[in-house]
């Protein structure tokens, strides 16, 4: 396998665990995480802060695991007293905050100069990892959205007074599922450090989550199997714009064209194709119409 | 009891009321929605609140759920006062009430309404849900949501779209949806607002009949409702509301005939 | 006294600034119904075009250009993109303006670089209780001053500002008597964009202007308008003002009787403190000084 072929499927691999992730949250249960990628980053620098301390390989990951779930946790405390809105401007807030504080606070991860030398794990490990995990996590995705614990989610997105009015605990849901989330996200991130062995705060920016929600919402909130397409379909097209004929551009312009071409797909597909490419599915259950069933006194 | 003295002479409930108000009160800005209103409701018994637009029913219902807190006033619920009552608390205690704007979940289906509504389910704790011995256990759970959820749905009409969408149902069926989804959670007391707004006739009386069934098996019913025939049929108490005051209260029979609310009603059709 | 009068002309300073971007921003809020991400942008755009414009024309020369520019900018973004999508779930409109924002960014890196260019206006200072107080600074307060008082009393006192304030709030409303309400919100818009470029610019003009600027205003924007209440342009001002002087006071403090030697708060943890206050804030008092508590009718 040629190094091209690699790192687009690990990238695909890492994005595919952040849409999920987001997908879990935005897709399923309705949170607008404008910080989706504070959970990314938190993986990746607990792998960080742990190497630059002399602590060994599985404190970062088990670390940045616990980390994940705990800031999801963290996040999901506000959601109960906050409007939808507000809660979406404090975890954008949440994020950049962490940037900011992983650019300022020197001694955690060198600042702004990142962290250099991760230990590298072999492709085929990663590999496994990702494949693994994404197949096991869409699966019990699908089967999640099928039960009792599916149906409050979806409740919650698309009615969160109803839910309550069925006594059912908002806030417990969201914590559940934004724990989750974060794990999910986290461990995006520590793979993403095993693999590129560098972590700066510039690489956990708004446009990473910008780039989810386009994969997600280019693939079909709310469909396990389409938000992977949309991870794919994103990082091929990232990957086609570095070898098609803007090879004219240089390396800053690129990602820049890239930048656009991602905002505008997303802006494109809210105004035009909300659902995405593989519309989320209804749930239906066919005996129901073909039975026939007594009728009551 | 007639169109003279409404106000009960005591403040604690009767051991026979499952839910009891005193003297609530509710003001919007200048304007007052509820004004020393006091109502109880028998256990089993079907009462009704009826009073023109704007008579502060469905406020009445928010003050008693919690998602409005009243100024002043006392709500008992089962004997038990609630200082600060709030949806989820009303529902895990129940207390289930439905919206006179039918609130649903559009991208889920009857069925799955249904589904989701009946309490204590396995299926709603990730740590069962994970867990491979449980599996039979939820497979079961399942089973039962759905057997009971074809049931429902059998009974109020709605098996031929049983399987679409919340989001295309007509406003009658989404108020039937919603009377579904109250009766599965097993409710103890029931504040439905306008249930048979928009269903056409036969359904009302399909209504009627679960309702009855219900209170039957114990349940208790407030219900909200500008269809008198219903009215002053399904209820044993009426209450008429006009601009946030018990204007009168009695058995249906009474109410019928009484002035003060045939003039708060002036020139309505029954 | 010479502390307090640095206080008060830094704070002035940076409450007009800020105030200008706020107060725009609950224009649109309250025309449109949700927090558009991508207004920081129309700042940045003021910032840039007056910085970059200063090099050919003289500085106010530029600055109407970049006011004018951007109000233009915004009408765009308002027919282009917000119109489309009025229908949408706020979620989908807030995601749709995120994606704007990085749009903008990118097309502002694109001429700009990445290089963080500063304006010096050579303009002198005037000693004022001994301390240095620049024209240039008395000149941005003076705009504050003007700007602010005319908009009071154009939306408060006048019929053209009854007509803006009732077709924000109902436009069907205002359509029916007989008001062209498109042409309001487009001029709403104008007016909007216009406003934060102001700011932009005059916030360009004290500190380096580079592509991040526009996120970088972020969360001081929401702090402002949150603190002030959302939806309220005059409580936009009023939190401007409080966070501004807030910060000023904080980041004077000599934390010597605590830790035992000298120690300010470091200025890059300014947003830090900005977003400190924002969650304080939301957690405490959500609709801020001047906006109504949600209570539901």
């Amino acid at each position: 396998m040629n190094e091209v072929t690699q790192t687009t499927l690990i990238f695909i691999g890492i994005y595919g665990l952040l849409t999920v992730s987001l997908n879990l949250q935005y897709g399923l249960t309705g949170l607008l995480n404008f910080g989706q990628v504070v959970f990314f980053a938190i993986g990746g620098y607990a792998v960080a802060v742990c190497y630059a301390h002399g602590l060994p390989d599985w404190a970062g990951i088990v670390g940045g695991l616990a980390a994940g779930a705990a800031l999801g946790i963290l996040m999901a405390l506000p959601s109960r007293k906050l409007a939808e809105e507000f809660w979406a401007l404090l975890s954008l807030g949440v994020a950049a905050f962490f940037v900011i504080i992983a650019t300022n606070v020197s001694w955690l991860a060198n600042g702004s100069l990142g962290v250099y030398g991760i230990t590298l794990w072999p492709t085929s490990v990663i590999l496994i990892v990702l494949i693994g995990m994404l197949v096991l996590l869409t699966v019990a995705t699908e089967m999640l959205r099928r039960v009792q614990f599916g149906r409050v989610m979806r409740g919650i997105r698309d009615d969160p007074l109803l839910v309550q009015s069925l006594g059912r605990s908002v806030l417990l849901f969201r914590t559940e599922v934004l724990a989750a989330s974060g794990a999910i996200g986290a461990l995006g991130g520590i793979v993403y450090a095993h693999w590129i062995t560098y972590i700066s705060p510039d690489a956990f920016g708004l446009q990473v989550t910008l780039l989810i929600f386009t994969m997600v919402l280019l693939g079909g909130s709310g469909n396990s199997y389409g938000v992977l397409i949309g991870a794919v379909l994103m990082e091929l097209l990232s990957v086609g714009l570095q070898y098609l004929p803007f090879q004219a551009l240089n390396g800053g312009d690129l990602a820049l064209l890239q930048q656009a071409i991602y905002a505008i797909t997303l802006m494109v597909l809210l105004i035009f194709r909300r659902q995405g490419l593989v519309p989320e599915r209804t749930i239906t259950y066919p005996r129901v119409t073909r039975l026939r069933l007594r009728r009551p006194a | 009891m007639g169109q003279l003295a409404h106000r009960e002479d005591t403040t604690a409930p009767a051991p026979g009321d499952i839910l009891r108000t005193y003297g609530l009160a509710k003001s919007f800005g200048g304007v007052r929605a509820l004004d020393d209103v006091s109502i109880s409701v028998r256990i089993g018994g079907i009462t009704g609140i009826i009073g023109p637009n704007g008579s502060g029913k469905s406020t009445l219902f928010d003050v008693i759920t919690g998602i409005v807190r009243s100024d002043s006033g006392r709500i008992w619920f089962d004997g038990k006062y609630t200082a600060r009552p709030g949806l989820e608390e009303c529902a895990r205690n129940g207390l289930v009430r439905t919206f006179q704007v039918p609130r649903v979940a559009a991208s889920m289906t009857v069925l799955e309404h249904f589904m989701m509504a009946p309490p204590h389910g396995p299926g709603e704790s990730p740590l069962q849900l994970f867990a491979p011995w449980r599996y039979r256990r939820l497979a079961a759970d399942e089973r039962r949501r759905l057997a009971a959820a074809m049931s429902m749905a059998e009974t109020l009409g709605l098996r031929a779209v049983a399987n679409q969408r919340a989001s295309s149902l007509s406003g009658g069926q989404l108020k039937l949806l919603s009377i579904g989804i109250a009766l599965m959670m097993k409710p103890r007391l029931l504040l439905l607002d306008e249930p048979v707004a928009g269903v056409n006739a036969s359904m009302i009386e399909v209504v009627m009949r679960l309702l009855r069934k219900a209170c039957a098996e114990g349940v208790s019913v407030l219900v909200i409702e500008h269809n008198m025939s219903v009215m002053w049929e399904l209820c044993e108490r009426v209450y008429a509301l006009h601009a946030g005051r018990v204007i009168a209260d009695g058995s249906a029979a009474e109410m019928q005939t009484n002035r003060l609310v045939i003039d708060a009603y002036l020139g309505r059709a029954t | 006294m010479t502390t307090l009068v640095s206080i008060v002309v830094v704070g002035l300073v940076y409450a007009v600034q800020l105030g200008l971007i706020a107060l725009s921003f609950s224009i649109t809020y309250r025309a449109i119904g949700f927090a558009n991400f991508a207004h920081v942008q129309f700042a940045a755009v003021g910032a840039t075009v007056a910085v970059g414009l200063s090099f050919v024309v003289p500085i106010w020369l530029a600055v109407i250009v970049a006011v004018a520019v951007s109000g233009v900018i915004a009408v765009g973004s308002d027919l282009a993109i917000f119109r489309r999508i009025s229908n949408a779930s706020i979620g989908t409109k807030m995601i749709v303006s995120a994606g704007l924002l990085l749009l903008m960014q990118s097309a502002i890196q694109y001429f700009w670089g990445v290089n963080p260019r500063i304006y010096s206006s050579g303009i002198g200072t005037v000693t004022i209780a001994g301390v240095a107080v620049g024209y240039d600074q008395i000149a941005i307060i003076a705009i504050g001053v003007v700007v602010f008082a005319a908009f009071h009393q154009i939306i408060r006192n006048t019929a053209a500002g009854r007509l803006i304030r009732a077709t924000a709030d109902s436009p069907e409303l205002a359509e029916s008597r007989g008001v062209n309400s498109r042409l309001v919100v487009t001029l709403v818009w104008f007016l909007s964009g216009a406003l934060a470029a102001l700011g932009g610019a005059l916030l360009g003009i004290e500190i380096p202007v580079d592509p991040l600027f526009g996120q970088e205003i972020l969360i001081p924007m929401f702090a402002a308008t949150v603190i002030g209440g959302l939806g309220s342009p005059m409580g936009a001002i009023a939190g401007a003002l409080v966070l501004s002087f807030g910060q000023a006071i904080l980041l004077d403090v000599n934390f010597a009787g605590f830790l035992g030697r000298v120690w300010h708060v470091p200025s890059q943890y300014q947003t830090v403190l900005q977003f400190l206050l924002l969650i304080l804030v939301l957690a405490v008092r959500p609709w801020g000084l001047f906006g109504a508590s949600r209570e539901r009718a």
